[in-house]
């Protein structure tokens, strides 16, 4: 597939995406589950420049891992103080 | 001679060697490390006896904090710097770090930061709660000095130095190893710095969204750390997710340095050095999991402290493996007691202590007790004195004579070592026994019955202190007329023995090849064993590299930019924090407006002549590096940067998430920020995304009028952003929202605007490019910085991505 093509149709997919989010409140009025569903769109949003417009698709392994370790980190502080707040009082 | 002085000056300030830049770091934390002692000394002349009134509580505050915060911001990581930067292009065979320009601005981003921490008496007050900055004293309610405002500065631009060091050396080790030089095949202080680089990258940003937090809380008004949602937890969260790896980032260099040491001295290979390495990694890895155990008594939950105790636990086992590592290297070995040998032995025996003592403090019980007494204090002396400062001490009398050419005088050294341990016994032995002393306080009674023990503790302050003077002697006297000491005095086996001491400006005429066998190849000539482990013979490299290369390949490397630049923020940040405060109570500053303009027109100024310089960086691609073989040295460095911009947003986003669902009456979505602004600014960022990319493809396909129009929608679509942005900003300024919703607010204002910078810095980058393009750049197959920009910018969309949602949407 033509490149610009294909640049143009991620575009697509992350506004209808967006869309999605914006009236996603009236599809899902369960709190939690609206959250979570909420936020796995903007990771799916997140993945797609991530591989498309940054190029992590067709670059070596090694760099999406290098990556991917910074948001292990980063999960890591997200997560324990989660469960410093809400878990085990 | 004026133009020899000249010269000479010019030389040390527009360095961009990575010799140079050395030595620079080394001098000058040896000069913190004696400002840093002389008040370390004041304090204990103080505690030396009880009521004693040598120190007010206000002026003791300020020392113990500036103490602190010198010793391990501006002295043990930057003496680590130092000989990183001088030695591991050497260790690995490369000719100079990745960014040479980049490494030298972050020597003096280091230095002015220093300055500013400094400078920041003479402002009111320094920093006066301790290193941690444990809020909410922190609050301008509390703590209304524009010297802890000054201090904040500090602390900004030396994380901004640590930032880019962390970025160049990854690279530099990643990329740039001698050809044959496997990971695995790296030396003990090598792989220390490696993981210490990777600990920073992390940790660090985590402490820079803190200080700015904190800054921001204390110059604007917002309530992060002064809320009950966020206040103490979430400032020792976000502290300690930085501060416990920062203690193996000090820790770390110094074992890597014992671990090249003492096999050389023992003339041994390090017994098990995978297992060493392997260690190593486990630690960095476990370090960011264990932050919690700094705090059990906030009462975080028993799940909570259950975990962080397993995970301090475990975190001591990998240590139990270098030290035993260690002994087998000694066991049946002929030692020659030299001085860095004694160094390296002196920092093990304070390690073990050190190590053993902080275990304890992984029980939750006795944490509770022995928390904040003087028991805590003498623990992390002997690891941040005891094992690293006594192990970067052996360090530096090690590659004295590689660095300067000359011997020091060994028996000095000797009595340095012994005055030195005995004098650390005694001045930190007794704080053990102290288990029922406060730390951090001005004074006691005589009842208490600390008097003696502190009187003994001052005592070994100034045998400890004085010994140093030997050392300062000792280095500055064999500078000048110590005999010559050859190219490798200790018959050591790792690379940089081979060059001549001090090595040429260049480094290595040709760079040397790592052989299957172990040996190290200058050109075509005989391989020279490097005592690897896996060779059967220990042979001596004769200390010269074979002189069959291109000496044009000597590069001045001179450029004035990187100080320049360093100045600019020196002088930026500055205005930022010294400004009056605007009223009293509560607190809020005017930046004083004359030096911040200075700054930004110095730091566009230096940015220009960056950027226009030609300065050259060659990439040798038969290079050692896997495993980003196929991955361009700026390309990697771009990803690495990002990987701390991860880290730093996801703090942000952290905080939110942390005073959020502390937070029973969050205002719901569409109440208080508009989720039709957002839904424009989502559209018009994901369409710049889109044009950035386009703006790639055209440059490729060297379509000159495509490029052009790209990075100009790019650059409109930016500023429409901003646009929208400053409106809802200011719309919500002029509604009292601080008033009525001031937790929401904060989070909101501190981390769009934090994301606007970035699409503001974006926006200067695409002008930048536009200029260039518009000049006929970037269509002829030079399109690298357009996809270097593209990386970035991706990022901020993405980062808008999860904001989006976040503040507007639920």
């Amino acid at each position: 597939m033509n490149t610009n093509y294909l640049y143009l149709l991620i575009f697509a997919a992350l506004i209808g995406e967006t869309d999605i989010e914006v009236n996603l409140s009236s599809i899902i009025p369960a709190y939690n589950e609206y959250v979570t569903v909420l936020l796995g769109i903007a990771g799916t949003k997140a993945i797609l420049i991530a591989m498309f417009y940054q190029h992590l698709r067709y670059e070596p392994k090694s760099l999406s891992a290098w990556v991917i370790i910074g948001l292990v980190i980063a999960s890591l502080l997200m997560g324990l103080s989660f469960v410093q707040l809400h878990v085990g009082h | 001679m004026a133009e020899q002085s000249w010269a000479s000056a010019r030389r040390w300030l527009y360095t961009t060697n990575h010799k140079d830049v050395g030595i620079l770091y080394l001098i000058t934390s040896i000069f913190l490390f004696a400002a840093a002692g002389v008040l370390a000394l004041t304090m204990r002349t103080q505690l030396s006896a009880p009521g004693n009134t040598l120190l007010t509580s206000d002026i003791y505050n300020q020392f113990v904090t500036v103490h602190g915060m010198l010793m391990i911001f501006w002295v043990l990581s930057p003496l680590a710097f130092g000989f990183a930067n001088f030695i591991i292009p050497l260790q690995i065979g490369a000719r100079d770090l990745a960014f040479p320009r980049l490494n030298a601005m972050s020597y003096w981003f280091f230095l002015f930061s220093g300055v500013m921490m400094i400078l920041s008496f003479f402002f009111g007050a320094a920093p006066d709660l301790g290193w941690t900055l444990y809020s909410p004293q922190t609050a301008a309610l509390f703590t209304p000095t524009i010297g802890f405002n000054l201090g904040a500065g500090a602390l900004i631009l030396m994380t901004v130095s640590i930032t880019m060091s962390s970025v160049n050396f990854l690279v530099t080790m990643l990329k740039m190893r001698a050809p044959g030089l496997k990971l695995r095949y790296m030396s003990a202080f090598s792989w220390a710095i490696l993981i210490t680089i990777f600990m920073m990258l992390y940790a660090f940003p985590s402490f820079l969204a803190a200080v700015v937090l904190l800054y921001v809380d204390r110059a604007f008004g917002t309530v992060y750390f002064s809320s009950i949602q966020g206040g103490s937890l979430l400032w020792d969260n976000v502290f300690w997710f930085f501060g416990h790896p920062e203690v193996y980032i000090v820790l770390f260099p110094a074992l890597g340095i014992i671990a090249d040491v003492i096999p050389t001295f023992a003339r041994r290979p390090l017994h098990g050095a995978k297992y060493v390495i392997g260690s190593m990694v486990v630690v960095a890895m476990l370090s960011f999991a264990v932050w919690g155990h700094h705090m059990f008594v906030t009462g975080i939950g028993i799940v909570s402290t259950k975990l962080y105790t397993v995970t301090t636990i475990a975190i001591s086992l990998p240590f139990d493996v270098m030290i035993i590592s260690l002994i087998e290297t000694l066991g049946m070995s002929k030692l020659r007691l030299k001085a860095p040998a004694l160094f390296a032995l002196g920092a093990v025996a304070n390690f073990i202590v050190g190590g053993i003592t902080g275990v304890f403090l992984a029980s939750v019980a006795l944490d509770y007790s022995l928390r904040g007494t003087y028991f805590v204090v003498a623990h992390f002396h002997y690891l941040m004195v005891g094992a690293s400062i006594i192990g970067l001490i052996g360090g530096l009398y090690y590659w004295f004579p590689k660095i300067t050419g000359r011997m020091y005088n060994e028996k000095l050294a000797k009595i340095h070592f012994v005055i030195s341990m005995i004098g650390f016994q005694i001045l930190y032995f007794p704080m053990f026994l102290l288990l029922d002393m406060p730390r951090r306080v001005v004074t006691y009674t005589p009842d208490t019955g600390w008097g003696l023990l502190n009187l003994t503790a001052t005592l070994g302050g100034f045998i400890f202190g004085g010994a140093q003077l030997l050392l300062f002697y000792n280095l500055y006297r064999s500078s000048r007329v110590g005999p010559p000491s050859g190219p490798n005095p200790w018959e050591a086996w790792t690379l940089e023995w081979a060059l001549p001491s001090p090595p040429p400006p260049h480094d290595f005429d040709v760079i040397p090849t790592f052989l299957a066998d172990g040996s190290i190849r200058f050109g075509s000539g005989p391989g020279l064993p490097n005592g690897s482990g896996h060779s059967s013979e220990i042979g001596y490299p004769n200390g010269s590299s074979s002189h069959d290369g291109n000496s044009s390949l000597h590069l001045e490397g001179l450029s004035p930019w990187p100080i320049l630049m360093a100045f600019a923020g020196f002088i930026f940040f500055l205005g930022l924090t010294i400004g009056k405060p605007a009223n009293p109570q509560p607190v809020s500053y005017q930046p004083f407006w004359p030096l911040i303009a200075d700054g930004v027109i110095l730091g566009i100024i230096s940015l220009f002549g960056y950027s226009r310089e030609k300065f050259t960086v060659h990439e040798d691609s038969h290079v050692e590096s896997w495993p980003f073989k196929q991955v361009p040295n700026m390309k990697l460095g771009i990803w690495t940067f990002l990987g701390a911009e991860v880290i730093f947003f996801g703090v942000l986003i952290g905080s939110y998430f942390f005073v959020r669902t502390n937070d029973a009456a969050w205002p719901a979505a569409g109440t208080l920020f508009d989720i039709k602004n957002g839904f424009a600014m989502t559209l018009v960022l994901l369409t710049s995304s889109l044009t950035a990319i386009m703006a790639l493809a055209s440059a490729r396909a060297g379509n000159r009028s495509g490029l052009i129009a790209s990075l100009g929608g790019t650059l409109v679509l930016g500023a429409a952003f901003l646009y929208i942005k400053a409106g809802e900003w200011f719309s919500l300024g002029a509604s009292n929202v601080f008033q009525n919703y001031s937790l929401p607010a904060t989070s909101y204002f501190i981390t769009t605007g934090t994301h606007g910078v970035h699409v503001f810095a974006g926006m200067c980058m695409t002008v930048y490019l536009l200029a260039n393009a518009i000049k006929g750049k970037y269509t002829n197959g030079d399109h690298a910085t357009l996809e270097h920009f593209g990386l970035y910018w991706h990022f901020v969309d993405i980062v808008w991505v999860f904001l989006f949602p976040l503040f507007y949407l639920i």
